[in-house]
Order: C-alpha cells, then structure tokens, then sequence
C-alpha cells in the first residue's frame, strides 16, 4: 500500500471579483505516489505549488477535482482517522493560545492518545529549557524544533513536513536529517518539501519536482542525473594543451564537451568515463598538474527541470 | 480516540486558553463588578416609604439583558477566526481533530464561560443585597440566571458561527457588531415591514397580516422577553421589545424557548458546514 496517493489532482483558487473573478490554478491534474517506508523530498521554487499539495494531504483545503489518499484512506472522508497516524510539521503555523512549548506537546500527546513522554521529544529535538517559556515568545527555528517534536508523537506512519529546515541553524538542521534518519529506520514514512538541496540531497530515496503546478520529474537523484545526461565535470590542470590529447579526449566514449581555458581543460562527460579521461591526459606528453571531479550538483538539475513560478 | 473524548479535550483546552488569555478573568470581572455597583446603589436608593422596597433581579435585570448579548459577540466572534488567521488551526488540524470538534468545542467552551461569569456576578451580588437591604428571591435569581443565560448561549452561539465562517478579525467585528444591532434594536422587526411596504405598492395595508408578527417573534432578544414574559409577567426584562399583553401562540413562553433553541441549532450547524467546507 502506497503511502501517498495523488490522482490527478487540480488545484484551483477561485477569487469571485464585482467585476469578472480571477481564477488561479495552483496544482494540474498532478499525479504522485509515494511508496510506503521511503524518504521523498518534495522539491520545486516558490510558487510552483508545493504547500498547497501538502495542504491538499491535509486536507487543510479541499483539491478542484482528482482524488488524495493517504496510508490507503482518503483524506475527504477519513480525515481524522488519517491524521491519528500521521506527523505534521505544517507551513505557517502559529502557537495554540498562550501555551508553552511543554504543554504544546502535551496537547499533541493527548490529542493523539499517545503515550510518549514530552521531556524524551523536546530531548531529542534539542528543545530542553526553552520549553517552559510561552511559544509566542519563540524564535523561528525554536519554534521550528517544537513543532518537529509535535509532529513525532504516537510513533507516526508518516512524517509530512512542509520545509522542515526553514529558519533552523546548521545544529538544528542536522538534528533534523538525523531525526528523519531515524524515524525512517523506524519504519516511518518521510516526505517533506524543500528547496534546500543539499537536505534533500542528503537525506532523499526519491525525489519529486514540481513546477508551475505540474510534476516535471519524479526518480532517484541518480537517475535524474542520468536523464539530464551529462553527470560529471572532469577538470585538468596541465602543464601545456596539447591539441591532439584534447582531440583524443573529444573522441572517448561518454564525453560530450570538452573546453580548454589556458592550460585548464573542463571536460563533461558520464560518471563511467571519467577515469578514462583522466589517463588519456596521464598518457600524453604533457604533465598533468591537478585533477578534480564533481558531479552534477542537484542544483543544477533543478535548474534544468524548473522554469518558474505558477501561471 | 473517540469523538466524545476529543471533543472533552478541545473543550477543556479552549476555557483554560481563556484563562491564559485573562479573557475569563475581564469577562468575570466586568459582570462581578458592574453586579455589585447596581446593588450598591440600588440598596442607597431605599425610601422608607418606597412600596416593597428595591429588590436584587429587577435592579440587575435591565442592564445585563443588554450586556449579555454584547460581551457574547464582542468577546467570543473572533474566537476561531484569530486561531486560523494566526496559523493555530494548522497545528490543531494537523492532531486528529476534525472540524466540527473545533467549531463545537469552542461554542461549549465559551458557553461554560459565559455562565460562569453569569451565575458568579449573580451569587456575589447577594451578600451586597443583603448587607444593603435589598431584597433576594432565591427562586427568580436562579430563574433569571437560567433565562439570562439562555440569552447569553443564543449569542455565544452567533459569535462562534461568525467565528467559524469569515476569514479575518475585522470581519468578525464587524459581523457581530451587524447581529447585535439586527437583533436588539429591532431592525429585525423593520425587515418584514419594509417587505409588505415594497410588496403592497409602496404603502403599508390597514391591516397588518399576521406573518409579519411572527417573523418579529422569532427574533432571540423578542423570544428572550417573551419567555421572560411569560415567567414573570411583572419583571422588566431589559430589550427594546414590548411583549404583547396578550400574547398569540408565537409569542408564548414554550415557542419563545423553541426559537432560541432554534437560533442555536441554526447557527451552529450553519457554521460548521461552512467551516467543513472551507480551506484555512
């Protein structure tokens, strides 16, 4: 059983108007399933319709057509009984009334008839000492935190985090790749949405990009990588260029670019080639000063599948 | 966990979030303090001969029959409309509590308090009475008490519907501001009026059809003063509504207490439904 279920969801904002309403589509007959048991990070820029897909899983707001379901039931009918086995670190939340952040965790503990012990989640979430002051008074990334420690009471399902890193400090933001870690071990299913890369990058089974309110790829990093289809830069400081070397090079199977910059040689080619290119320089007369290699960083193949915002 | 203990919760979290707010404590206040002025002054005010002398009910009647309706809607509509505009909703939403929980559980909640604040500002004007001279009748207190906070819940019930329904505080300001005028100073009774003024070509008929009257009957703070009316015909009962001397069907005690259960049900159910069907 899928964890998540999208079909064909349509998202559309209407905003009746005296003279003629506008109308704004915020998510297309998007299409999703997140598999039970994997960590799927939710990428796509401002805009492109992230929160209101998780506030749809939510059912915070109600999708135009398709249908949601979550851990096998559908969020319309079954909301409740969804959400007793979900953990939610929304976006925009606010404090409940003037509580501290204890008794913001007692509220979840009691609302989901859990029976976790408030001072083991504000431990683990790093939250011990500022948990006695009103919620009201909390930085973003403090609030940030407790609302993490909300989310993981009653042993979840399914974690849905909607930018969980937002405002948190570097130590925060590892507590948190190593929260999702864990929970993940546990048996949890996490998706949450970002456009930190490096988290996803780090954390991720799978990934998801959206753009402008439609699904522009859904696979593994690696695989995505393969699609964009050059995966690697191979960079050769030499002591001289020699032309017949870089023609050489040119000629290897899986280079696809090569650019000569003084005696700095940028060649672009799949991961499988890079040693090859490599010995091709080592085999020539020229000596070879520095060599360095990157991949594809996920930035830039975010870049490559997203254009902008909604229209 | 059950609909009945969730629901237990949220009314239990929402009078303590009262609490924390010291929004219990003001309403309290304003009513103790106000209770315990009019009975002072009330006790000044004895003549020797005065015919019966000043008793408690009468003196505190007037004013709080205005007063209810007013803190009600002014303390309670924007009792879920700031948790959503504040992002509180989000969290709660995101526990398994479903909306009705939330649009039920703070009518409860602000009607516990509301009565508190009723019966604490009636109980501790007695001892005032008594030290003043003023006469008690145990029997109308509690009567009144119970009537009055009939009144108090019809409005605590519009203010959480208005809560539950509009999008912004100011909104609901201004929502609550529009029901209380409606209903207590009668424009109410003017809308059926100006419907047979336009329907009878723009002059009114001699004689006045009698849907006319029951729509004006079916107003809370009419139904108010006419159970009032009924149970003690000699009482003052506070509203700008005359009850009729002698009343038609619709204007008895029984159909009075049908209308504001009514009123209650009304909106209540018409803002959870709304509120179901929203997004936050």
């Amino acid at each position: 059983m899928p964890a998540i279920e999208l079909h064909s969801v349509t998202k559309r904002y209407e905003r009746p108007g005296l003279f003629g309403g506008r109308s704004v589509t915020a998510l297309h007959d998007l299409d999703l399933t997140v598999r039970s048991g994997e960590i799927f990070g939710f990428l796509g820029p401002n805009g492109a319709g992230k929160s209101t897909t998780i506030d749809i899983l939510l059912d915070y707001a109600a999708p135009t057509e398709g249908t949601v379901r979550v851990l096998g039931q559908d969020v319309a009918t079954d909301s409740t009984a969804v959400r007793d086995r979900i953990g939610v670190l929304p976006d925009g939340y606010g404090p409940i009334g003037e509580r501290t952040g204890r008794e913001h965790v007692q509220f979840a503990i009691e609302a989901k008839d859990a029976a976790d012990d408030p001072d083991d989640l504000l431990e683990r979430v790093g939250m011990r000492g500022p948990d006695a002051y009103p919620v009201e008074q909390y930085s973003k990334g403090m609030a940030q935190r407790l609302m993490l420690a909300m989310a993981l009471v009653g042993e979840p399902d399914l974690l849905i985090l909607d930018e969980p890193s937002t405002g948190l400090d570097p130590n925060g933001a590892r507590t948190m790749r190593r929260i999702v870690r864990e929970e993940n071990a546990r048996g949890a299913t996490v998706f949450f949405s970002s456009h930190i890369m490096e988290q996803v990058e780090a954390v991720c089974d799978r990934i998801a990009i959206l753009d402008g309110g439609e699904l522009v790829a859904v696979d593994t990093i690696d695989a995505l990588r393969e699609s964009v289809g050059t995966t690697a830069t191979v960079t050769v400081d030499l002591s001289s260029v020699p032309t017949s070397a870089v023609d050489h090079v040119r000629s290897l199977e899986g280079v696809s670019g090569v650019k000569t910059n003084g005696t700095t040689v940028a060649v672009a080619c799949e991961n499988a080639a890079k040693a090859s290119v490599v010995a091709a320089f080592h085999d020539s007369a020229v000596d070879v000063l520095d060599v360095t290699t990157s991949e594809t960083s996920l930035e830039e193949l975010f870049e490559s599948y997203t254009r902008g915002v909604a229209q | 966990m059950s609909a009945a203990s969730g629901l237990g919760l949220f009314v239990r979290e929402d009078v303590r979030d009262t609490i924390r707010e010291r929004q219990f404590q003001l309403l309290v206040g304003i009513y103790v303090l106000l209770a315990l002025l009019i009975t002072y002054t009330a006790g000044r005010s004895t003549s020797p001969g005065h015919r019966g002398g000043p008793e408690l009910i009468p003196s505190v009647l007037p004013l709080f029959a205005m007063l209810t309706p007013l803190l009600a809607l002014g303390f309670f509509a924007s009792a879920i409309v700031e948790k959503r505009t504040g992002g509180a909703l989000k969290v709660m939403l995101g526990l398994p509590i479903d909306r009705g929980t939330v649009v039920l559980g703070t009518f409860v909640g602000r009607t516990l308090v509301l009565c508190t604040a009723i019966a604490t500002a009636l109980l501790a004007a007695v001892p005032v009475a008594v030290v003043r001279g003023v006469a008690v009748d145990p029997a109308r207190l509690a009567t009144v008490a119970v009537i009055l906070a009939l009144l108090g819940v019809t409005f605590t019930a519009f203010a959480v519907a208005i809560s539950a329904v509009v999008r912004s505080a100011t909104r609901a300001t201004v929502a609550a501001f529009g029901v209380f005028v409606l209903f207590f100073f009668q424009l109410w009774t003017r809308l059926p009026y100006t419907v047979l003024y336009v329907r009878h070509g723009f002059s009114y008929p001699e004689t006045i059809p009698e849907w006319v009257d029951i729509v004006a009957a079916l107003n809370p703070v009419a139904a108010y003063t006419n159970l009032f009316a009924g149970v003690y015909p000699d009482l003052n009962s506070g509203t700008f509504v005359q009850p009729p001397a002698e009343p038609a069907v619709y204007e008895r005690p029984a159909f009075a207490l049908a209308v504001l259960v009514g009123w209650i049900v009304l909106t209540i159910g018409v803002g959870y439904r709304r509120f179901r069907a929203t997004d936050l």
